[in-house]
């Protein structure tokens, strides 16, 4: 081991990465990441890979982030791709399902595999589960749009209406017969 | 002649769906391929169309058996992203539950070790354990599985039956190191069948990226209790039981010594707890933009959560990468070079969570 603080660790991949902490750890939020420099370095120190998250960006393409864990903190790399980017897998074998389970949520292609399996979806499905349904299912839970538009009546108005009236629903009268339930120590 | 032997689905080691596909020489086994996703409910994705207070009820459904952490590492993350302050009572009580599940879970293994190992007499022995510690979660919870114990903030119910807990915890204490440690330890069939059966290398634990027992038994000595200390785990006093030697026998240990540690600590945090409050003020789903990555040591071992908010009441993202998500493919490593017997023992060795792991 050469060093395994995420400061000496960072230095040594790129002296001008800048990076800040905070709870969750050591986070490197800019720059485009040499990934396979980094799996390299990672790998020669001893610092495992804890997992690859990935998640749509708002300008466009997606934010990976390589989470490393050197110990008394998470060290949290993030890279911004468009097409896709080198794999890390033949350097670090922790990273093959976390690879696999990327490319099924978001068809994001890992270069140089010999070939991206599904993990989580079936052989027969398309890659990209979570691209392909990312607009599905935002506005259909009751309690979340109810409170949506109560926010939105709220900032648009000073004085919030008054919620619409629940229309009323006549429940038939049921007579329940009347049981006599045998006390303890008494003939049944 | 090479012969391919398909395990699973559905197979004798474990009750859930997973398969491995072995490639054997003879009953020499000569490689591995693990297939996942049998059990995949798109939890992540649920996630992110739930407020955060629907997704503690969706997140501690992940697992049936270490329910607990699932909500006590997402509450932590969005603590974390809104800045809430967790009475100090509360986090004695996280650890209480943590350590209470921990025991559940070992249990629960060492049982289902015992009976692949043949050793039914011991099967019971743990399951009549465990059951004593269903009851301690139950009286504590209200519940014997999703406990629904964590909320943003500190936790639901209070602890009020602390002599329940002790004297229920020193039982399966008594229990475990008069029966159950000597025969895991020093029995002569159990390290017969175990020891020098599906090594793995600290290397191999370490670009694998294997956690908890499964790599402390590969002389890995880590653990986010000691490392990252959260809750009131920086005021307990425990050590962190790790073995070099990397095979079956190696894990049956320190799950075996874990066990005892669990009861240590919840016996340490019952008679450490301060009074005081459980909870703040009631979580309103209102969180700063922002993103959190929280780890907690599960019993199978870390659990990550990475969690995005763009300021609404629904997460932007929500990632949960669990134990097994990253122990399970060292299997393949394991088995390797092992005779097609022991595959069972191996696979269960891992301490594997199909749940857990498809999400």
């Amino acid at each position: 081991m050469t060093t395994t603080s995420a400061e000496g660790l960072l230095h040594e991949l790129d002296p001008r990465l800048g990076f800040e902490r905070d709870a969750g750890g050591c986070w490197v939020r800019d720059g485009l990441i040499d990934v396979r420099a980094m799996a390299g370095l990672m790998v020669r120190n001893g610092i495992r890979l804890m997992t690859i998250t990935a998640r749509p960006w708002p300008e466009g393409g997606f934010r990976l982030i390589y989470h490393w864990d050197t110990g008394p903190e998470v060290l949290n790399v993030c890279t911004t791709v468009t097409g896709g980017l080198p794999t890390i897998a033949d350097l670090v074998p922790g990273a093959d399902w976390a690879e696999r389970e990327i490319h099924d949520y978001y068809d994001l292609e890992f270069r140089g595999r010999g070939a991206t399996p599904t993990l989580m979806l079936l052989e027969s499905d398309p890659p990209g589960l979570f691209t392909r349904t990312a607009d599905t299912g935002r506005d259909t839970d009751p309690a979340r749009t109810a409170r949506s538009a109560a926010d939105a009546a709220g900032a648009d108005a000073p004085e919030a209406d008054a919620p619409e009236a629940v229309p009323q629903v006549t429940v038939p009268h049921v007579t329940v017969p009347h049981v006599t339930v045998p006390q303890e120590g008494e003939p049944k | 002649v090479s012969a391919v032997i398909p395990m699973g689905p559905f197979h004798p080691a474990l009750e859930e769906p997973y398969k491995i596909e072995v490639t054997c020489e003879g009953e020499l086994i000569t490689d591995a391929a693990i297939s996942v996703g049998f059990n995949f409910r798109g939890v992540e994705w649920l996630a992110e169309r739930k407020t955060y207070t629907q997704d503690i009820a969706l997140l501690e459904r992940i697992c049936g058996i270490c329910s607990n952490v699932h909500t006590m590492t997402f509450c932590r993350a969005i603590e974390q992203l809104a800045g809430i302050e967790v009475p100090e009572r509360a986090q004695y009580i996280r650890v209480v539950m943590a350590e209470t599940e921990r025991l559940h879970s070992h249990l629960l293994w060492a049982g289902v070790a015992c009976h692949l190992i043949g050793f039914e007499t011991l099967f019971m022995t743990c399951f009549s354990l465990r059951e004593q510690v269903m009851d301690v979660l139950e009286g504590i919870s209200g519940n014997r599985v999703n406990y629904a114990m964590n909320r943003p903030g500190g936790v639901s119910r209070d602890l009020e039956g602390p002599a329940m807990v002790l004297a229920a915890v020193r039982a399966v204490r008594d229990a475990t190191a008069r029966q159950l440690i000597p025969v895991l330890t020093a029995d002569r069939t159990v390290r017969a069948r175990c020891a020098g059966v599906g090594l793995l290398t600290r290397e191999q634990a370490i670009v694998y990226g294997a956690v908890g027992p499964l790599a402390r038994a590969s002389g890995v000595a880590q653990d986010i209790r000691t490392s990252q200390p959260y809750e009131a785990y920086d005021r307990l006093s425990f050590e962190v039981p790790t073995r070099t030697e990397g095979d079956v026998f190696a894990r049956v240990v320190v799950r075996a010594l874990e066990i005892l540690q669990s009861c240590d600590l919840i016996e340490q945090a019952v008679e450490q707890m301060p009074a005081g409050e459980i909870a703040g003020e009631p979580f309103q789903n209102d969180v700063p933009e922002g993103e959190a990555c929280v780890r907690i040591e599960a019993p199978r071992g870390e659990l990550l959560y990475y969690v995005v908010s763009d300021g609404g009441e629904t997460p932007a993202r929500v990632r949960v990468r669990t134990p097994t998500f990253a122990n399970m493919p060292t299997a393949r490593v394991m088995a390797v070079g092992q005779t097609l017997p022991d595959l069972g023992l191996i696979q269960a060795s891992v301490d594997p969570c199909y749940s857990c792991t498809d999400r």
